[in-house]
């Protein structure tokens, strides 16, 4: 199964991805002499199809287009093409090809552009027009495959709410967020508070999606939202209540999947979280074992313990459509435009379609019945969704992304950063004159900065060892935890101000750090610790070492666990090779938070940007 | 040896004929913008087709029956060029002919010529036909199903050609003759949330996407196949044929008379027309000016 961390994908706002396959975007032949490394083989002379797609379908794709490329519907008038997918979030690929596809960062700019739903589509066009440029997707495209928007919930609590018997909303969400009941209102007080996971509409199709279907939900409406509608005081009362709910967000689902999974084995994934925004094959995969729907080699599904149900909102929901738009750019030449049809045909074949159920979604193409594994018994309806809705117009989804950071959870984040000797080594090995790692980190955080609200409370605490005047300390708080109002410039500089020094006593910053957000824990906020380290606990004294990270992980587990727990999240960074990722990860988990890989320090932008998307 | 002078006397006569008819085909006039002479540089008419019947045109170009690279052409659209003929559905191009004659009182198209016809079907799950209208399907019961917007129909969008011939028979058993109160086909219209299409796009969508139609209008021909497809059956899709008889004509509109319609539709076989959910239909089409009309009210109502 694949952690948070190598899903980490950029912000809407940023450019990056992480791109599985680089190659020429041009059409014609393919010179590179590095294209034998390439998993996909030589295209040799054939049209190269460049195609972009969102990660949950990357290896759909792949397959599919490994049988392509050796089919005959590959083959025309004495030339040939090759398609060659590689994964890329929808959100920042709308971001590049709104902003200009920067290929040293974006990856090969594509013939084939295939997010998660054609909502992005949609905002893509609208934000080239605001910048005075024609559309560059069709307004109604080839629809690849579908899946619905749902909201999972752990069985035991469909049960509770008496679903599908009665039908549930975000209507209902809205009340379980903000009832001081919490669960026993239910019978059951040892659930404790409702607790919602979402992602970040930024970055993700189903926090997109979810943050349509709540704001329908609001005006009663199922069609022609307004911004006006967004401005409405019911809109933004149930907004700020449904907020209210949220354990943190996030780029991706997978992070709250793998942590409800993971806490599923100790028995506690109903006191992790009550339900949680996904699409439908989300709660498909889960179900059969496989929550982040990736099997490594030699991984087997196992199912969990309390099974998810998918809960099809009562006001009506969205479909993740999974469009494939040949993209109107200048750089897609006719013959691309050719083969690039040639690919949506085939994939719209009945044989392609049935693969696209074993993946948990539904066909596009009628000729292929939506069977197993959409079936009752994985948690899922096939005859829903009763009701749709209306995907607004894109002028009225950008207000609505913009009126959902004012209405967001806030946020109380202490950063802890790495100022460790190690940090002075260059960030790329082969440029020893070159900018440090501490460079390039500290630039990445203040740029990051910018993701926060001037509401949300952030500090600074560095740690090395021998600091303070008597050089006997671990760390040393540079900011207190302040509102971003007062601290924004001061966080600016302050990092600015870091240079390396000495050890990584990481346990004990760690240990520390998380007693002092507990200590002052707000539970109207997502409570975080963001560390950021390039190396191995190193305090001096390797004696203690397993003590202190059992003393730190049992701590982490109490305090997410119960249910008066004060869950503080501790997401990790693990930046640069020498990192040890797996006692990050591990630290991380037991917060149930994420542990993000910048093992490249050139990716360290990206990765605290999607860092920074929990809040 | 006789027989043998009778097939080259034969195949001579062929030959000749096919000239002849070739040389009906094409266009002689060439004395102005709104001529029909082609700008292809061929012998052969240019024939533009709406978008949902760009099937037909493109076999008839590839089987060289009119110019390479056809064109397409909707309703409200300025007609380009050295274009000679248009297949729609009627009415369109009367509809086109009373928009133009509102500003200039000359109509383009100025012979109609049917080639296909399609009968209209209903379709949905069984369920929601039954809620519709019980045992027996009417187009009355369809439209007072659907009238308020709650149930989403696919009913063709009333700025096509297409949408037109489609929802003429839910619109006439909602509002009768009373082209006036044609706003209140407005909810029936809106009621899906990805919008109209054409009947393709809205049979596939009722089967593959649970939510998003509850019936969809079209030619039963088309309607059938996806209800019968496994994705159909498994969603227990069923087609009806509601009363009373509606059916939808698909026809060559021509500027004038010196283009063979009849020769053209002749030519279109099974291939063309059976994806579509057409059958073919040659002949001078029952011309109904009320109900053209009455669909251009819509049609301007909605434009």
């Amino acid at each position: 199964m694949t952690t948070a961390s190598t899903w980490t994908r950029r912000a809407a706002f940023l450019a990056a991805s992480a791109l599985i396959i680089t190659g020429c975007g041009g059409g014609g032949s393919n010179e590179d002499p590095n294209a034998s490394d390439d998993p996909f083989g030589d295209p040799g002379n054939c049209t190269v199809i460049e195609t972009a797609v969102s990660s949950e379908k990357i290896d759909l794709m792949t397959d599919l287009a490994k049988q392509f490329n050796t089919s005959d519907e590959a083959k025309s008038d004495g030339g040939c093409v090759f398609v060659r997918p590689y994964s890329k979030a929808s959100g920042g690929a709308t971001t590049a090809l709104a902003e200009g596809w920067d290929e040293s960062a974006d990856g090969a700019k594509p013939v084939i552009w295939s997010p998660a739903a054609s909502s992005w589509g949609q905002i893509l066009n609208q934000r080239l027009a605001n910048d005075g440029q024609g559309e560059m997707v069709s307004a109604k495209p080839v629809s690849f495959m579908l899946t619905p928007l749902v909201i999972a919930m752990p069985k035991p609590m469909a049960d509770a709410l008496n679903y599908p018997e009665t039908p549930i909303g975000w209507a209902d969400i809205a009340e379980l967020s903000t009832s001081q009941e919490g669960w026993a209102k239910y019978g059951h007080p040892e659930w404790g508070a409702f607790k919602l996971g979402k992602t970040n509409p930024n970055f993700s199709t189903s926090g997109l999606s979810a943050l349509i279907s709540q704001t329908y939900a609001a005006t009663g409406k199922t069609r022609d939202l307004s911004t006006e509608d967004l401005n409405s005081a019911k809109v933004k009362d149930l907004a700020k209540q449904i907020e209210s709910s949220v354990v943190h967000y996030g780029d991706i689902t997978m992070t709250f999947l793998n942590n409800w999974y993971r806490t599923d084995r100790s028995g506690t994934s109903l006191l992790y979280a009550s339900a949680v925004a996904v699409e439908e094959k989300s709660v498909v995969d889960y179900n059969s074992g496989n929550p982040d729907g990736v099997l490594e080699p030699g991984e087997t599904p196992r199912k969990p313990k309390v099974p998810l149900v998918s809960i099809y909102p009562k006001e009506g929901t969205l479909y993740s459509d999974s469009p494939l738009y040949v993209l109107d750019a200048e750089w897609v030449s006719e013959a691309q435009r050719d083969g690039a049809q040639a690919f949506i045909e085939f994939v719209q074949r009945p044989e392609a379609q049935r693969k696209v159920l074993d993946y948990g979604f539904r066909p596009a193409n009628p000729d292929v019945a939506v069977t197993r594994p959409i079936v009752k018994e994985n948690g899922v309806d096939p005859s829903q969704p009763a009701k749709l809705l209306q995907v607004p117009s894109p002028p009225v989804m950008i207000d609505l992304l913009d009126s959902w950071r004012n209405n967001r959870k806030g946020a109380r984040v202490l950063l802890v950063l790495d100022v460790s000797g190690s940090m002075e080594e260059p960030a790329d090995p082969e440029d020893p004159n070159g900018e440090t790692k501490l460079d390039l980190a500290k630039r990445a955080a203040i740029e990051a900065l910018g993701e926060f609200n001037s509401t949300d409370q952030v500090g600074l605490r560095v740690f090395t060892t021998n600091l303070g005047p008597n050089e006997d300390l671990n760390y040393l708080d540079v900011l207190p935890v302040q509102p971003m109002s007062t601290n924004r410039e001061k966080l600016r500089n302050q990092i600015r101000n870091q240079i390396p020094q000495y050890g990584t006593p990481l346990y004990d910053v760690t240990q520390s750090s998380f007693e002092e957000m507990t200590n002052s824990y707000d539970k109207t906020l997502i409570n975080a610790v963001v560390l950021l380290t390039d190396g191995v606990n190193d305090d001096g004294d390797t004696s203690d070492d397993r003590q202190q990270f059992q003393s730190l992980i049992t701590s982490l587990q109490n305090s997410t666990s119960g249910e008066n727990s004060k869950p503080v999240r501790v997401f990790t960074i693990a930046y640069g090779k020498s990192a040890d990722f797996d006692t990050l990860e591990d630290i991380a988990q037991a917060s149930n938070a994420a542990a993000y890989d910048a093992s490249d320090p050139a990716s360290i932008n990206k990765v605290f940007v999607a860092v920074l998307s929990n809040f | 040896m006789r027989e043998r002078v009778l097939a080259v006397v034969g195949a001579l006569c062929l030959i000749a004929l096919a000239i002849v008819v070739r040389g009906a085909l094409s266009d002689k006039d060439e004395s102005g913008p709104d001529s029909d002479s082609n700008s292809s540089g061929s012998d052969l008419p240019v024939v533009a087709c709406t978008e949902d019947l760009m099937s037909i045109c493109d076999q008839l170009a590839k089987d060289d029956h009119i110019a390479k690279d056809p064109p397409t052409l909707e309703l409200g659209q300025d007609v380009p060029d050295g274009v000679n003929a248009w297949i729609t559905w009627d009415p369109a191009p009367r509809i086109a002919g009373f928009a133009i004659s509102q500003t200039n009182p000359r109509s383009v198209w100025t012979h109609v010529y049917g080639i296909a016809e399609a009968q209209l079907a209903a379709a949905g799950t069984s369920t929601s036909l039954q809620s519709a209208c019980g045992p027996t399907t009417k187009w009355k019961c369809i439209a007072e199903f659907v009238a308020d917007g709650s149930n989403p129909i696919g009913l063709g969008s009333p700025t096509t050609s297409e949408g037109l011939a489609r929802l003429n028979p839910v619109a006439t058993a909602l509002i009768g003759e009373e082209s006036d109160r044609a706003l209140e086909l407005r909810p029936a219209i809106k009621s899906p949330q990805n919008g109209q299409s054409d009947a393709r796009t809205m049979s596939r969508e009722l089967v593959t996407r649970p939510g998003a139609v509850s019936l969809v209008v079209g030619p039963v021909g088309l309607l059938r196949p996806d209800a019968e497809s496994e994705g159909g059956k498994n969603r227990k899709i069923k087609v009806e044929l509601p009363t009373p008889e509606a059916v939808a004509n698909v026809v060559l509109a021509t500027k004038t008379d010196n283009i063979d319609s009849e020769g053209l539709c002749k030519r279109l076989t099974q291939t063309h027309l059976e994806p579509l959910g057409l059958r073919a239909a040659c002949g001078a089409p029952e011309i109904d000016e009320t109900r053209a009309g009455f669909l251009f009210q819509i049609w301007k109502r909605f434009k």
